[in-house]
């Protein structure tokens, strides 16, 4: 349903219609955002990178044949202009030297983020996650957060499917580690003290 | 077995606490800006694909180039246009100075010039497809 009304306001662009690209930057502005900001971790180049997402694709409009959804064709274009945007500035990557979490130390971290209300708990993950590094971090939002297949997320990235599969088990073992590493004794810290 | 349970409960791990992490919004003036930045692109897109010769040039130019060719064939002896005859006797000089007689090229030399060529209008095709797939 949202993805035919996607095509009509694609086809009432393609016509001349400009304004109706602006229902498209609304409907995915803060996906498009959020990926950026995940990617670059800076709030004002990934406004830039956002810009510059919608410019590419309503130039390259008429390109996008409806092979895929709109939103991953988007994705793809955002991804890579992200990518784009850090190696101009560049940034190197958070290489992390961490001991592994076991699946036992898991679980006392799963209990202790339990125990936080859900708002202090997002903003917690979100901190850890933007400690992983840029690939990894990518990767696990698209697949966590926006619940892109691994076809897709293929199709954004153009790693293979194999690369991607190791990247998101190494990528959900960091942050669980992250987690533990960074935020439990704080937590045990700041509760044990009240 | 003990790996599939580990893998099993990361993946459970991030799928529960990535998903509650709150979605990022742009700033509030986001797709004003951005529609007011795809106007004047599509101003200063109009203003510049125009033809830089017009069709109606291209047909002048066309009926020209087909008049100069098909000049000698319906020119009479008392044309009124009266070509000066040039003198190209001084080549004669230069040639006699040799100059491309006394070059020559070995198979050695002359084989890599041509897979020097060769190899750059593959890469000139190879490099447009990238580009063009690539817009990203």
């Amino acid at each position: 349903m949202i993805i035919n009304k996607d095509q009509q306001y694609i086809t009432k662009v393609l016509e001349g219609d400009t304004n109706a690209f602006s229902y498209l930057v609304d409907r995915y502005k803060n996906m498009v955002f959020s990926l950026a900001y995940k990617m670059t971790k800076n709030r004002e180049e990934a406004e830039e990178v956002s810009q510059d997402t919608f410019i590419k694709a309503y130039t390259n409009l008429s390109k996008f044949k409806g092979d895929s959804k709109f939103s991953t064709w988007l994705y793809r274009i955002a991804y890579h202009t992200a990518l784009d945007g850090i190696k101009k500035n560049k940034k190197s990557s958070n290489t992390l030297d961490i001991e592994e979490c076991t699946h036992h130390q898991i679980h006392s971290v799963n209990d202790i983020l339990q125990g936080i209300e859900r708002k202090e708990r997002a903003l917690i993950m979100n901190d850890c996650l933007l400690k992983l590094p840029e690939d990894e971090r990518s990767i696990i939002w698209m697949f966590y957060y926006d619940e892109l297949s691994l076809r897709e997320i293929i199709e954004v990235t153009s790693l293979s499917e194999a690369n991607i599969k190791v990247k998101l088990h190494r990528a959900r073992k960091k942050l669980a580690t992250i987690v533990k590493e960074n935020v439990a004794p704080d937590i045990i810290h700041h509760y044990g003290n009240k | 077995m003990e790996i599939n349970n580990q893998k099993e409960e990361f993946d459970a791990f991030a799928k529960k606490y990535v998903k509650e992490i709150l979605q990022e919004s742009p700033s509030s003036n986001f797709t004003a800006t951005l529609m007011h930045r795809i106007a004047q692109e599509s101003v200063s897109k109009s203003k510049s694909t125009g033809a830089l010769i017009s069709k109606k040039a291209w047909f002048v130019l066309a009926a020209l180039f087909i008049g100069v060719l098909c000049l000698p064939y319906v020119q009479d002896e008392a044309s009124f246009i009266t070509i000066p005859e040039l003198n190209f006797s001084f080549l004669n000089t230069v040639q006699r100075m040799n100059f491309v007689e006394s070059f020559s090229m070995t198979d050695t030399v002359s084989f890599p010039f041509l897979f020097f060529g060769l190899m750059l209008i593959v890469q000139l095709f190879i490099l447009k497809n990238y580009f063009d797939k690539r817009l990203y």
